[in-house]
């Protein structure tokens, strides 16, 4: 079963469980309620907002070569997408960098992103749907 | 052999020249319709969050990726969940999508190319 991190304020899975799911080729897939920092031990892991029932952030590590993240809107609420300090995430429609330290955010059920980042510093975008902005 | 979603590993990668049911055991694997010379159906397991698979079209034909029962897939082009029971389909060479489960009952899409439309 998951548990609520009391720190984190997020649901997570015992890390028994998630390397079993690792090695049964199963994706980690945690729904979080409330905003959360993800961890570089989390890489190739995906988050939703699934039970949320405002705005979340969700902040990334410092980009550093080989991470990469999947993100699900599960939840008709703002998923923002939050780069470590002036980091840049690339806008999933064009790929163009965004502005130093913007967030990305979309809100309608369904909607993913996955970023990986291939420089350091730097997220970019291997796939989406739906309606990505960045932060104004 | 499966890999996680992340990629790390090789992953499998099966041709379809007939209909299949993929199993929970090829969560992680690809699947294509190449050598095909008609449509070919997908069938999908029940959604069990975790569960991913990547799809290539590798012949003109219809690949089709068929939920489990009234379970749903999101239409690649928006993330919209469509109709219950309603397949995704594509019959361009090169066109692919990944999908994945993040809630029970629920197949989401990672990403995608070409035009993907649902019956």
């Amino acid at each position: 079963m998951a548990y609520l991190d009391p720190v984190a304020g997020a649901m997570r899975e015992p890390a028994a469980r998630s390397v079993a799911r690792t090695l049964l080729g199963l994706s980690v897939v945690e729904a979080h309620t409330a905003g959360d920092t993800l961890t570089t031990a989390e890489s190739g892991s995906v988050h939703s907002n699934t039970g949320a029932s405002g705005t979340i952030v969700i902040a990334l590590p410092a980009a550093t070569v080989g991470l990469e993240y999947g993100f699900y809107v599960g939840a008709a609420q703002e998923l923002r997408i939050d780069p470590n300090g002036s980091e840049t995430i690339s806008l999933p429609s064009t790929g163009v960098a965004g502005a130093a330290g913007k967030y990305l955010v979309a809100d309608a059920v369904g909607e993913t992103v996955y970023l990986f980042c291939a420089k350091a510093g730097t997220w970019a975008v291997r796939g989406y749907t739906g309606t990505w902005t960045a932060e104004g | 052999m499966s890999s996680t979603l992340n990629g790390r590993g090789h992953f499998d990668v099966e041709a379809h020249t007939t209909s299949d049911t993929l199993t929970v055991n090829e969560t992680g694997t690809v699947h294509t319709n190449t050598g095909a010379s008609g449509a070919i159906t997908f069938t999908l397991p029940a959604a069990v969050v975790g569960l991913h698979y990547k799809f290539y079209v590798g012949a003109a034909q219809e690949l089709r990726i068929d939920p489990s029962g009234t379970e749903t897939i999101s239409l690649p082009s928006s993330g919209v969940a469509q109709s219950a029971g309603a397949y995704i389909v594509a019959d361009a060479v090169g066109e692919t999508v990944s999908i994945f489960c993040p809630k029970a009952g629920t197949w989401a899409v990672l990403g995608y190319t070409g035009t993907w439309t649902a019956v």
